[in-house]
């Protein structure tokens, strides 16, 4: 076994008969070390022990495999609009192979940039802020093929855009965090690249009136690739401001954003420079900072969200922003998580951990998550000696708790 | 088991709400796949998703089989009943429990009819996007067991792609809720998991759908060729030009005289097939795409071009391509509707091979698809009063499904396995891969009372009889697409 390169302690089987191996090995020791495969830890906050399990009678640790070693696109046919590729494949590698062709995975990846790998994107099922217009991970992936908890690779879905037969597992692997297999390879519907897409920011004061535009915006019949809201201090230095990403050409885009103004009001409406925008993008997909949390939630929380968020926190200087027009809730910043994981139960919300800081006792899986009956039980059809580590659920989560 | 066993089932609802009577058995034999029939020992009709719960608790402790069944429109047997078992018949449970505009959500109860959503929501200048052919019968719940499609899956997607959560009762009773109201989700993605699991899990009891924004404007247009090859070229064109129209349609000379003789739809004289290609959204975007399309268009040597000048034109133009299956019935007594998947490259091959195949085997066959998606709904006729003639329709069915194995496609794209695809399922999927379904059902379903007898290869095999169109599309009240 090789070591992946960026993470110096992450072993990486050499191959997919190492992978096969290893998983029959674990099986036959069965020991209470859970295996969990990581792509190479871009979102290092996913692939821990949630500390539930690391707080227990009976301790229970994990032990990071790296697919990086499983590498490569398999087939790639630009006509026919999907890519094959193996899980350890680096995002960027593959956004490229699709640029040269004028062609994208268009919901947005995000951490490419770090070496991120498919694999990785898929069990994280974190797409970015193009899932608005175009749909997410779970609207593209079309085939996977994994390791399953006997150490048998399945191959599930079908390489073509459209298929019903058997159960869809591809979806269920999407946001599957490492604990339900170890995906091997992937198929993917792609997208022409949008045509000239700028960047346009809406000033609208206060959060009441951010969240009343928003809502105009998001019922408008008109093409917008995404739409962002931000804290001041973001994009905007004093206002609230909804970033949208408009696709071209340029007459197209002009066109819709003269009816944008017009459902707006008094909202100063402005178009970012591409250095600009580019800042802005990279720093709502890259979720910078220490510690960083991705909360899904829904458009009619934003103003609760905003009002209780612990002053704490805001005072230590975290900040947040809901992507996807509201569907999804960003925070990051500094120190110990408790603050964050106590609100977090107090509204109902499920937080995962990207990035967990160094001072952190917290797992992946924070806040309150609901129990998924579906979860626990396809698990344990998937892995029945649980061989990976085990998604946590309760209502809440630290008060009754019922193991995948 | 003997019928005097279900008594216990029947204290649970009203005597007309719990039939055993030959009358209600006869209505439930089969779903829109009318060759195969099976009467089942009684039919339950609840009103509330408790009622649905307690009578699958009731089936779980005493084994016996349940089909959920919503309109009975699935087209590969999926609601046809288990002879030892009841259907469970769900079109009462067809209250529009909330529509949020704000989300831009629907919640539903699973009995609620297709395009009865997209009434509700479009006050709010919304609608639900997925739509079958069927959609003024199919409900919510028979879309998500088969994650249903319509013309427009090209640019929008399946149903899964526009559930949000569901209440769902598992095969041995357990009640619960996945998913949410918002379009993220933290965890494995189980709502899409089980949409297209055709029933074998469990039984949805309601859900909450996503909401589109309604298109602005459409621009539909009608190409007619020389070949269907041409046709199937022009559809690499346009979106080798990146165009991604809501939906792109190819009929092939059979398909277009079936529809001209049944509702003179006044297509292309002399055209040997016909593409249509809707672009849809926002008024200036269609504005500039249309001028693209029709450049696009211009180079792939058409024989006619026509483009929808108002709705009434547009509505036409889909007119013809929405009777193809009814109108088939005035060419052939039954037919068969395959719906198989190839890669986009592959089909005009898979064409030739399947006209090939039907001049060997001596079955005639026309075909309507959706060019965009390369899925095939070749349409199989047959007579089924003379002695083995459903067998080498059948056969030739097969075949066509081993061509877009073959191809590296797909055995369904819409339709599902149900009973009818059963005998390729195994040529699609590898054993370990069978073996891990079989698993997963094991842990939802203990007792495999939900749906016995489809999707998987080794189930116990239905009863035969003959064929021919949907009483409802008879009725002209849906068609097929
Ligand atoms: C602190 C840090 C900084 C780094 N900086 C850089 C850098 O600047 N440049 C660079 O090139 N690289 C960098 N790397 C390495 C880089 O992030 C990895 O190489 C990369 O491939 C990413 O991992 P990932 O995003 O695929 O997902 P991971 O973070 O590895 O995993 C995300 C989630 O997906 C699961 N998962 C991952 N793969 C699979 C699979 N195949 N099957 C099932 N589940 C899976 C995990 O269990 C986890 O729950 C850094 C790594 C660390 C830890
Ligand atoms: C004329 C015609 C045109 C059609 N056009 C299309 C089309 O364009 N695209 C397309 O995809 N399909 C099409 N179909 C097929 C069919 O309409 C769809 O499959 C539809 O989704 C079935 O809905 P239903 O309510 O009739 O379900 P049923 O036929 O009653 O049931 C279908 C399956 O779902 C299961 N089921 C039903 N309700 C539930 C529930 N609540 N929970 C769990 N399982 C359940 C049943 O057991 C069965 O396996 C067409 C059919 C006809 C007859």
């Amino acid at each position: 076994m090789t070591p992946a390169s960026a993470v110096p302690d992450v072993e990486a089987p050499e191959s997919l008969r190492h992978w096969t191996d290893l998983i029959r090995d674990w099986k036959a020791s069965s020991s209470s070390t859970h295996l969990i495969p990581v792509g190479g830890c871009s979102k290092p906050g996913l692939s821990r022990l949630n500390s539930a399990e690391s707080a227990a009678s009976e301790p229970v640790s994990t032990q990071r495999y790296s697919t990086r070693n499983l590498s490569g696109i398999l087939q790639y046919d630009p006509s026919e609009f999907t890519i094959s590729v193996a899980s350890g494949t680096p995002l960027e590698e593959i956004m490229a192979a699709l640029s040269e062709n004028g062609q994208t995975l268009p919901f947005d990846p995000p951490r490419a940039p770090l070496g991120a790998t498919i694999g990785g994107c898929v069990a994280s099922g974190w797409s970015g802020p193009g899932r608005w217009r175009y749909g997410g991970l779970r609207d593209f992936i079309l085939a996977a093929s994994f390791l399953d908890g006997l150490g048998n690779e399945v191959h599930t879905g079908a390489p073509v855009v459209k298929n019903a037969a058997g159960f869809d597992f591809p979806k269920l692997m999407v946001g599957s965090l490492g604990r339900l297999g170890v995906l091997t390879r992937l198929t993917f519907k792609v997208f022409p690249q949008s045509v000239e897409p700028n960047t346009w920011v809406v000033r609208c004061g206060d959060l009441a009136s951010a969240t009343l535009h928003m809502q105009t915006l998001t019922r408008l019949p008109v093409e917008l690739d995404a739409i962002e809201l931000c804290q001041p201090g973001m994009t905007d230095l004093h206002d609230w401001s909804i970033v949208l990403r408009v696709p071209g050409p340029e007459a197209v885009a002009e066109s819709i954003m003269d009816r944008v103004q017009r459902n707006v009001g008094e909202a100063e409406v402005r178009r970012l420079s591409e250095d600009h925008a580019e800042k802005s993008w990279s720093k709502l997909l890259h979720v910078e900072g220490e510690v960083s949390v991705r909360i899904p939630m829904t458009p009619r929380q934003i103003e609760t969200v905003v009002q209780t968020f612990p002053s704490e926190l805001t005072e230590l200087g975290w900040r947040m922003h809901f992507g996807l027009a509201g569907n999804v809730l960003f925070v990051t910043g500094a120190g110990d998580l408790q603050i964050l994981n106590s609100w977090l139960i107090e509204h109902g919300l499920a937080g995962l951990l990207l990035n967990a800081g160094d001072a952190s006792t917290h797992g992946t899986q924070i806040g309150m998550w609901r129990h998924d009956e579906v979860v626990v039980r396809v698990a344990k059809a998937i892995d029945p000696h649980r061989c990976f580590a085990p998604l946590l659920f309760g209502e809440p989560l630290h008060t009754k708790r019922l193991e995948a | 088991m003997k019928a005097s066993d279900l008594t216990g089932l029947a204290e649970l609802f009203p005597a007309d709400r719990f039939r055993t009577d030959p009358a209600a058995q006869a209505a439930f034999e089969s779903d829109g796949l009318l060759a195969y029939t099976a009467r089942p020992r009684g039919v339950v009709f609840p009103e509330t998703a408790d009622e649905v719960v307690s009578a699958v608790r009731w089936c779980y402790e005493h084994h016996v089989p349940v089909v959920a069944r919503g309109s009975g429109t699935g087209l590969s047997g999926g609601a046809m009943p288990h002879r030892d078992g009841i259907v469970i018949a769900l079109n009462r449970l067809n209250r529009i429990l909330h529509v949020d505009p704000v989300e831009r959500t629907a919640t539903v109860q699973c009995g609620v009819v297709n395009l009865a959503v997209s009434q509700a929501a479009r006050p709010h200048g919304l609608y639900f996007a997925p739509d079958p052919s069927s959609q003024s019968v199919c409900t919510i719940g028979g879309n998500i067991a088969f994650n249903s499609g319509g013309a427009h899956c090209l640019k929008y997607g399946m149903t899964a792609g526009h559930t949000l959560s569901m209440d769902v009762v598992l095969g041995d009773g357990t009640v619960t809720s996945i998913g949410g109201s918002s379009l993220e989700h933290a965890g494995p993605d189980t709502t899409g998991f089980l949409c297209g699991n055709e029933g074998m899990l469990g039984i949805a009891l309601q859900a909450t759908l996503r909401l589109l924004p309604l298109p602005e404007v459409f621009h539909t247009v009608l190409v007619g060729y020389d070949d269907i090859r041409a046709a199937g070229n022009a559809v690499g064109a346009i979106i080798a030009a990146n165009l991604l129209p809501g939906a792109m349609e190819i009929m092939d000379a059979m398909s277009i005289r079936a529809a001209e003789a049944a509702v003179a739809c006044g297509y292309p004289k002399n055209a040997n097939s016909v593409l249509i290609v809707e672009l849809e959204g926002s008024a200036e975007r269609v504005a500039m795409e249309k001028e693209i399309l029709a450049e696009v268009i211009a180079g792939t040597q058409p024989s006619a071009v026509e483009i929808a000048a108002n709705d009434a034109e547009r509505l036409a133009i889909w007119k013809g391509r929405k009777s193809v299956f009814s109108a088939a019935g005035r060419l052939s007594p039954d037919f068969i509707v395959q719906d198989g998947v190839v890669p986009r490259r592959c089909l005009g091959e898979a064409l030739e091979r399947i006209e090939s195949m039907s001049r060997e085997c001596g079955v005639p066959v026309a075909n309507v698809f959706h060019a965009g998606d390369g899925n095939l709904h070749p349409l199989i006729m047959y007579d089924g009063k003379i002695p083995g003639a459903f067998d080498a329709a059948n056969d030739f069915a097969h075949a066509i499904l081993r061509l877009c194995i073959e191809m590296g496609g797909s055995i369904t794209g819409e339709h599902g396995v149900g009973i009818e695809k059963r005998g390729v399922f195994a040529e699609m999927f590898d054993e370990p891969t069978i073996d891990l379904m079989h698993r997963v059902r094991a842990e939802m379903d203990p007792h495999e009372i939900c749906n016995r007898g489809k999707m998987f290869p080794d189930a116990e095999s239905p009863a035969l009889s003959t064929s021919g169109l949907h009483p409802l599309e008879k009725a002209g009240v849906i068609f097929r697409e």
